[in-house]
């Protein structure tokens, strides 16, 4: 299956010839407010698998756009225990937590190889007083987090949490102009299960009860959404339908 | 129906030699700077999809109380009972030192016992060695857990039959290899057909869901009348599952071999009559070809699996067991988990070493590149649905068949003419006579096959074809 986000190439390098400009900060921009958008991003550092971006207690210094692959982003608590806060897909924003605190609260982390665009904080403060259209998309993104986060403190069941998870990660992917029924699950079943809060084996106990009851077909790594609608109604839809950041 | 004398020809025109693909890449390939690291890493990446595989195990037992001549298998020819003692004690650490590494969700769907001879075993060791796993592992429900074991209808006896179905095997195997006495005594194996007899019809009784037999053409003093007399008493058995191996002669390197007299073997022209007369003479007794050396009656679970696309190809020959990572344990054992294929040690003295200092005993392996499973994937495809659809595979694996493939695919319109394969415009199927030439076919997408430096190599490695 062809679902793996592909390495940015150097032409694409340029907010303003990046497919993802409609997801990402660019949105809205005019083209010259672009390059100056341009000038601040340093695009495209590239990640190897399990490498770290950023350590929690590290000075804040910039917030990062996926350009390819996926980055998960990691809570460490005072026991040393690992929680997963998101998996971020190319075009979304991480380390914006840390605008408050002025440290990083998490672990970023690469899943596979993967890149990234740097846009250091302070320079696009300054730039976003100049660029209405700029401030407003950042404000959005930000309010896309903070609306995330709601949706996880919700008290759901197992079923609909994993449903939950996947009906948000296929509407995620058509965003991204990728088939949203068939794609790639890149993390480790460990990773969805720490994210979820479930147990390893509840996860594949559900991906086998979601596959005799015919929602899904799952082959490896491949995921085959086979009853949107079914799933979109087991979750009970609360990622997705009350979601403002579903664009098409 | 497929015709005897066009048969004959084709049998003729593609005789050669290859690998049985078991495997692909075969065992030939694996690599010693491959151990017990990179298996590891495969089992966690496979405890890492979000629905893992179910587990197959394969337990691999060496003894043989008897010499039998022409067995290439890794063996141990001994009569003293206590080197079983001790080789059960070193398979339950092995058991257990396997077993941690898996997650607990992977449940057990298969468990199988090779050999040499399981059956040295005594019955209690079987026993306490399925403890052992039923202790390690996570098992399967009693239902969908398939336990095979191979016998020697000469030490086994009805009453252990009983016994091993008490212990929950649904599925035996018996060696058969040739009911005529004069093959047998040239092959050291002698035993009757009252003896295979009281054994099925133990096994009837005892409602077992699936009875193998082993048969071996090619043999020392076979000739087209005897192997078809033999071939008729096998039939009268209506075994469920019947194994047509070919005797590979290499007594370069199988010592044993040297013990059969090279002039009592059938000549070339002779062991093809015999396979092109078993086909033919199976097909009418109602067997269906499932590929390679295997037949099936048609209500046996490899016939349906054949149909319904769900056979497997794997190192026991073929399986309905869909989709499992096989675990390996005891020497030389193979395992294939995730991407990786790994091999234990051959010698009982480095395999008491290795478990002793509580290592897996892994001696080689192999960690298939996107190539290598693109073709692993195609050559499993023929050997099974006998399908290839283009589009499905260009998919898949992000590739353009019919570029990535173009060389083969000439060779492939060879085959056709042949009347081995039907051509479609985006793929192709094999043909009812195809399904005798599978290693033909298979051979075609073999990249290793084609890096051999050349046919004598191929030779010295592979047996024959047909």
């Amino acid at each position: 299956m062809n679902q793996q986000i592909p390495l940015a190439s150097a032409e694409y390098l340029k907010c303003g010839r990046c497919s993802l400009g409609k997801l990402c900060l660019p949105l809205g921009l005019s083209s010259n407010d672009m390059v100056s958008l341009e000038d601040i991003v340093e695009a495209g550092s590239v990640y190897s698998e399990s490498e770290f971006v950023y350590r929690a207690g590290k000075p804040f210094e910039y917030i990062y756009a996926v350009k390819s692959g996926m980055f998960k982003t990691v809570l460490v608590d005072s026991q040393g225990a690992e929680h997963i806060v998101g998996f971020h897909l190319p075009g979304e924003l991480f380390g914006l937590d840390a605008i408050y605190s002025q440290q990083y609260g998490s672990n970023a982390v690469s899943l596979g190889t993967s890149s990234l665009c740097a846009i250091r904080y302070s320079d696009l403060e300054v730039l976003a007083q100049k660029l209405p259209s700029l401030q407003h998309q950042l404000l959005s993104l930000m309010s896309k987090e903070v609306h995330t986060s709601f949706v996880k403190t919700h008290d759901q069941t197992v079923d609909q949490k994993l449903a939950g998870f996947l009906v948000a990660l296929a509407a995620r992917y058509k965003q991204r102009g990728y088939s949203e029924t068939r794609f790639h699950l890149v993390m480790a079943r460990r990773d969805i299960a720490n994210h979820l809060n479930m147990a390893p084996e509840t996860i594949s106990r559900l991906f086998k009860r979601f596959q005799a009851d015919g929602l899904i077909e799952v082959k490896r790594t491949d995921l085959h959404i086979l009853n949107m609608d079914a799933l979109k109604t087991l979750s009970g839809c609360l990622e997705l339908c009350s979601s403002p950041f579903v664009r098409n | 129906m497929i015709n005897a004398k066009n048969l004959d020809r084709l049998l003729r025109k593609h005789e050669g030699h290859g690998p049985r693909y078991t495997s692909y890449p075969t065992a030939l390939h694996f690599d010693e700077t491959v151990g017990v690291e990179p298996y590891l890493e495969q089992v966690q990446l496979s405890n890492q999809l979000p629905l893992p595989r179910p587990l197959s195990l394969y337990l691999h037992v060496p003894f043989c109380q008897s010499l039998c001549y022409y067995c290439g298998c890794n063996k141990i020819v001994t009569r003293k009972t206590s080197r079983a003692d001790e080789y059960v004690e070193l398979l339950s650490q092995e058991i257990s030192m396997r077993a941690k590494a898996f997650a607990d969700d992977r449940l057990v769907q298969q468990i199988h016992f090779g050999g040499g001879t399981p059956t040295y075993l005594r019955l209690g060791q079987i026993r306490e060695l399925l403890e052992v796993i039923a202790q390690s592992f996570h098992l399967g429900l009693p239902h969908s857990l398939e336990m095979g074991i191979e016998l020697d209808p000469r030490t086994v006896s009805p009453e252990d039959l009983e016994a091993l179905v008490a212990m929950g095997f649904n599925r035996f195997s018996l060696g058969i290899q040739d009911f005529d006495l004069g093959v047998q005594k040239a092959i050291n194996r002698e035993q009757s057909l009252e003896q295979v007899q009281a054994l099925v019809d133990k096994a009837r009784e005892l409602n077992i869901d699936s009875l193998s037999f082993d048969v071996i053409y090619g043999l020392p003093k076979q000739t087209r009348d005897s192997f078809a007399h033999s071939l008729d008493q096998v039939v009268a058995l209506k075994p469920d599952r019947l194994a047509l191996y070919n005797y590979a002669h290499m007594p370069q390197r199988i010592p044993s071999q040297r013990l059969i007299k090279t002039e009592e073997l059938p000549s070339g022209a002779e062991k093809l009559a015999i396979f092109s007369d078993s086909v033919i003479s199976l097909a009418k007794a109602g067997y269906e070809y499932i590929g390679m050396d295997h037949f099936a009656l048609p209500e046996d679970g490899l016939s349906k699996a054949l149909k319904d696309g769900s056979l497997q190809r794997n190192f026991q020959g073929y399986s309905t067991n869909g989709d499992c990572d096989l675990v390996g344990i005891g020497v030389s054992a193979i395992s294939k988990v995730n991407h990786g294929y790994s091999q234990n040690v051959a010698e009982i003295s480095a395999y008491r070493d290795q478990i002793t200092c509580k290592n897996l005993p892994v001696a080689k392996g192999l960690v298939l590149g996107r190539d290598d499973l693109l073709r692993a994937d195609l050559i499993q495809r023929v050997m099974c649905s006998g399908e290839l659809d283009y589009d499905e595979i260009s998919q898949e694996h992000d590739v353009r068949f019919e570029d990535y493939f173009s060389n083969e695919l000439d060779a492939v319109a060879c085959l056709a003419s042949d009347g081995l394969v039907e051509l479609y415009p985006r793929g192709f199927k094999v043909t009812e006579l195809g399904r005798v030439f599978l290693r033909n076919i298979a051979m075609i997408f073999d990249a290793h096959l084609r890096a051999a430096p050349n046919d004598i190599g191929v030779e010295v490695r592979y047996s024959k074809t047909i």
